[in-house]
């Protein structure tokens, strides 16, 4: 039997595994406006004005976003309790921390980015033969990644890529005693960048999937 | 009748029931994004005054190419599910619903089977 409520569940959990840039374990100081470095580069690490970035080993370890970075400076919005540099410490752009998901109240922040998820159940069709052969669904997944307006391109791109990339086409997620399977045929794509009046904007990401199951009669 | 002649003629019935099956296949699409499908599992569009619906037009560009399009202001924030002003989407329209474009383009490869068996009577 189709479990769409499991299905969404382990959806959600792999998508909570996203990890789209880290300093690594290094050595970062904080100042009241931010990040700092000596060696190592947040450039090239792949942080990006616009992205929410949370600090790890810190004794203030709220997600910020960041708007401005250089090699070895990183500003945030907010501010930081400041200290010294120390190693063992990492900064990491994961899933935002905040979170719309299905059918919950939730108002987004300005200025900071958010996730959304639907889940489309799609239609079903028998594909196996005899009574007890296997149906097959073809749902869509339709997680979103919010970031403030004017941050230009890199950070919602940035987002969706590494959503795309952990959605690669044939990446199997467990549901119960069945699997989904991200599609190959159609593989997982994105729209197009939209502006929102509310100070947000989103790239569109599409997984579209596979799921089985025997029949029950 | 030669063997080369004979050739020509599958040929020519090949291409003939590949485009047939192509013309079918979008029109199949069109409907979905439009009208939803059980096939796809699209709603098709919503309705209020029937302006977003009947903007939906099919244009065949070339014999292996087709467009279908709308120029609505409404069309992408209901496909998306998204509102400009960034509130909460609620669709009041009884029919149709959003993600019709995704789903149609998810269920391409049953709108392709569908209409082969339509052109071919199963003897594809």
């Amino acid at each position: 039997m189709f479990n769409h409520t499991a299905a969404v569940l382990a959806l959600r959990a792999h998508l909570l595994t996203l990890s789209v840039c880290s300093t690594g374990s290094a050595s970062l100081a904080a100042t009241a406006t931010g990040y700092t470095r000596t060696v190592g580069s947040f450039v090239t690490d792949g942080f990006v004005v616009g992205a929410e970035v949370v600090p790890a080993g810190f004794t203030d370890t709220t997600p910020r976003t960041i708007t401005a970075v250089t090699a070895t400076i990183m500003t945030v919005s907010g501010a930081v309790t400041a200290q010294s540099a120390a190693g063992g410490r990492s900064l990491s752009v994961t899933l935002p921390t905040q979170r719309a998901w299905e059918n919950v109240d939730f108002t987004p922040t300005t200025g900071s980015p958010y996730v959304t998820e639907e889940y489309l159940p799609g239609a079903a069709q028998k594909i196996t033969i005899g009574p007890f052969g296997e149906i097959e669904a073809l749902p869509i997944y339709l997680p979103r990644i919010f970031v403030p307006s004017n941050t230009g391109r890199a950070a919602v791109s940035q987002y969706a890529d590494a959503v795309l990339a952990l959605f690669a086409p044939e990446t199997t997620i467990t549901v119960g005693a069945d699997s989904l399977r991200v599609r190959g045929d159609v593989a997982p794509f994105l729209g197009q960048l939209l502006n929102l009046d509310a100070g947000f904007a989103v790239i569109p990401i599409t997984i579209p999937l596979r799921y089985r199951t025997p029949n029950a009669l | 009748m030669s063997f080369s002649s004979e050739l020509r003629r599958v040929a020519v019935k090949a291409e003939t029931r590949t485009h047939d099956i192509f013309v079918a296949t979008v029109a199949a699409a069109a409907d979905s994004i439009v009208n939803g499908s059980p096939v796809t599992g699209a709603p098709g569009q919503p309705v209020d005054t029937g302006a977003l619906k009947a903007s939906w037009q099919t244009t065949f560009e070339s014999r292996t190419q087709a467009l279908i399009a709308t120029k609505s202001a409404y069309a992408i924030p209901n496909e998306e599910g998204i509102r400009e002003d960034g509130g909460p989407y609620v669709q009041r329209s009884p029919v149709g619903g959003r993600h019709s474009v995704k789903q149609t383009i998810a269920g391409m490869p049953r709108l392709i089977a569908q209409a082969t068996r339509d052109v071919t009577g199963g003897d594809a």
